[in-house]
């Protein structure tokens, strides 16, 4: 096996796992607001993210940026609690709307956050000849997450099914649509789960 | 219930469980190097579920150490049996500790390598070892189901 496909399978299956919650959250937090037909939109904002934990984990590998992983650990579910609180404030999510352009912007700041993550624990195991681990490492994260990205979009047209039942059967209020429930009650669980590890990481 | 749970499973945050190992060989002296690095937390953990002393935030007695690597991490040579590494010493680099072993074999290509580096404590382990037999090289991953290969 080449050392490339080596660290490709180290990160894909680093992302591909339950021990992997805080970033399936993370991913599941910038997914929920989109449809099915919106896939490109979130593709893109995913991608964003692995743009972002990947510059990051660069520079703190290269010993370009310093780490300080108590800190880092608190931040992770700021950032997840950040896209939570996002969800349930911005309203309209037309077309034309800013959030088009911002929330890839988000998903690359918080990714550089994401990124400190990993540059701890890459940044200690290989000093040396670092591009290609690296590289294979952050393309098997940006694959990992794609499937990822998949299972959750496949998971979200479940509970739209469940909330449209729910619906027609007087348990949800009828007169909120179905995307919008959908990502007030996913988001306000997720931020309730972030809330719980922040408090749990606090450096303090 | 659900939130709870989820809460207490990551309030750590998300590990890698790896150790990188060099193995290589001087064709011209037959001599074999193998240098193991992993968190010093983890193989402490690792040595010390096995009964010996030590615990992570003290690293276990040398000997402790050499007989937990020696017992999983194993080349079988290619019609010379398994090759007898001798411990040459250790370093820390903060969470890292570095393990050195050496031996001699005539050759290793074609041998096999076993390593279960850790995977007795973590199953979702993954080692990764950077091979340079007599300039052949080739990167070899080992999963806990997954742990023999065949050097180039």
């Amino acid at each position: 096996m080449s050392e490339f496909l080596a660290f490709f399978r180290l990160g894909f299956g680093h992302i591909v796992t339950s021990g992997a919650m805080d970033h399936i959250l993370f991913l599941v937090a910038l997914a929920v607001i989109y449809r099915a037909t919106d896939w490109r939109d979130a593709l893109w904002v995913v991608s964003a993210f692995t743009v972002g934990h990947s510059v990051t984990l660069a520079l703190a590998v290269t010993n370009a940026v310093p780490t300080n992983a108590g800190l880092v650990e608190f931040l992770i579910p700021l950032t997840i609690l950040a896209a939570a609180v996002e969800n349930l404030v911005v309203r309209e999510r037309g077309a034309a709307s800013r959030a088009h352009r911002y929330r890839p912007l988000l998903a690359g700041v918080f990714g550089l956050v994401h990124g400190a993550g990993f540059a701890g624990y890459l940044k200690s195991l290989f000093v040396e000849r670092i591009a290609v681990p690296l590289l294979g490492f952050n393309i098997g994260i940006e694959a990992g997450q794609i499937l990822v990205l998949a299972i959750i979009g496949a998971a979200l047209l479940s509970i739209d099914a469940v909330l449209v039942r729910a619906q027609r059967h007087q348990r949800m209020p009828r007169k909120m649509p179905i995307l919008r429930l959908r990502v007030v009650s996913l988001s306000v669980v997720i931020g309730l789960v972030a809330t719980v590890w922040a408090v749990e990481r606090r450096p303090w | 219930m659900g939130l709870a749970s989820l809460g207490a499973q990551s309030a750590g945050v998300h590990p890698l469980h790896t150790t990188f190992t060099e193995l290589s060989t001087d064709p011209s002296t037959h001599a074999v190097s193998v240098l193991v690095k992993v968190f010093a937390g983890d193989f402490a953990s690792a040595v010390t579920a096995r009964g010996s002393a030590g615990s992570p935030d003290r690293m276990p007695p040398d000997s402790a150490m050499i007989r937990y690597v020696l017992e999983r991490f194993e080349i079988t040579g290619n019609g010379v049996g398994r090759v007898a590494l001798r411990w040459c010493g250790s370093r820390r680099d903060q969470d890292v500790l570095f393990l050195c072993f050496h031996a001699t074999a005539a050759s290793l290509s074609r041998a096999r390598l076993r390593n279960t580096l850790l995977t007795d404590i973590f199953a979702d382990e993954v080692n990764i070892v950077r091979v340079n037999i007599d300039g052949r090289r080739e990167t070899l991953l080992f999963t806990g189901h997954d742990v023999m290969k065949t050097l180039p």
